[in-house]
């Protein structure tokens, strides 16, 4: 009995300990401090601040835009550490993402962020351009 | 006209026989009461609140003591012909902007409050206030208040700042 109570425990923590669970309030409360000041609450984005909303799961079709939303110096830079930065990702991506998600998104974790930000990008809208031709590419 | 008389002594009657004479006056003190009552049931109190994320607020928001300005760095539209949540005619709401948190005293909960500029006139000059709290150098652009957040309008020029509520902030364990 005690090992069946051991094993349950020992599985809860384990899942609540993955660097993918998504706590929708913190990740919001730190979209709001850290993010929403120019993408605008709704993600929609203006002039040169891009549209998250309805676009941002495109870029999870490739390997290299998947690297790309955590290599913006919006996300590479930013204060919140390597767990809450993938928390926020996750969550932008489940909350805006909409129809642009892939059937196949897996959610970023904490490691795989920690990697990815050490080469944060510094032509950013030449990278970006780039990407988007590949994407469209993709498509057909 | 027998009838007339009729109906009315009889209505007359009815109402003294079915009445006292000091009920008139138990049912206006129970309505003056009752209405006295009614705002302090907490279902009227919730109503009151309208959003639930809304806090409860005290203070003079033409003073830059109001406790959503503890980061605010510029004029007060409050104090131009708008408020704290609205521009003054004329201009034009900044939807870029700069986002920190303040402490409401009234309910001890920290709050994140967009302070969006309005733009579009000269600057208007009238309480101008800089508490500044959790500013930054310009390095860490997203939580600097130097830089003028009149970014995505059709004008940059910056003539006040608002303190809007967005959300309630999530304290760290």
């Amino acid at each position: 009995m005690i090992k069946v109570v051991v094993a349950a425990l020992l599985s809860v923590f384990v899942l609540t300990a993955g660097a993918e669970e998504v706590n929708a309030q913190r990740a919001h409360y730190n979209y709001m401090l850290y993010c929403q000041g120019c993408h605008t609450p709704e993600g929609l984005g203006i002039d040169s601040v891009p549209r998250i909303k309805g676009h941002v799961g495109n870029f999870l079709r490739l390997q290299e835009g998947r690297e790309y939303l955590v290599r913006v110096p919006g996300s590479a830079g930013s204060v919140l550490n390597d767990a809450q930065l993938a928390e926020v990702l996750n969550w932008m991506i489940l909350e805006y993402g909409e129809d642009s998600i892939p059937a196949d998104f897996h959610p970023y974790t904490e490691t795989e962020v920690a990697q990815l930000r050490q080469d944060p990008l510094l032509e950013v809208e030449d990278h970006r351009r780039r990407l988007m031709e590949q994407l469209r590419n993709s498509k057909e | 006209m027998n009838f007339f008389d009729r109906f009315f002594e009889q209505r007359s009657r009815h109402l003294a026989r079915s009445t006292s004479r000091r009920s008139m006056l138990k049912r206006l003190g129970g309505v003056l009461v009752g209405s006295a009552a009614i705002p302090l049931l907490p279902v009227a109190r919730a109503a009151d609140n309208g959003n639930a994320k809304m806090p409860r607020e005290e203070g003079d928001p033409g003073s830059c003591d109001y406790w959503r300005y503890c980061a605010i760095d510029g004029f007060l539209c409050h104090c131009c012909g708008g408020t704290y949540n609205t521009c003054p005619p004329g201009t034009e709401m900044s939807p870029i902007t700069w986002i920190g948190t303040c402490r409401n005293p009234v309910d001890g909960r920290n709050y994140v409050i967009s302070y969006n500029d309005c733009c579009g006139k000269t600057s208007c000059g009238a309480c101008l206030c800089m508490r500044d709290e959790g500013d930054r150098p310009v390095y860490r652009a997203d939580k600097s208040n130097d830089i003028n957040w009149c970014l995505g309008t059709e004008s940059a020029i910056y003539h006040c700042s608002t303190a809007i509520v967005v959300g309630v902030a999530v304290e760290k364990e």
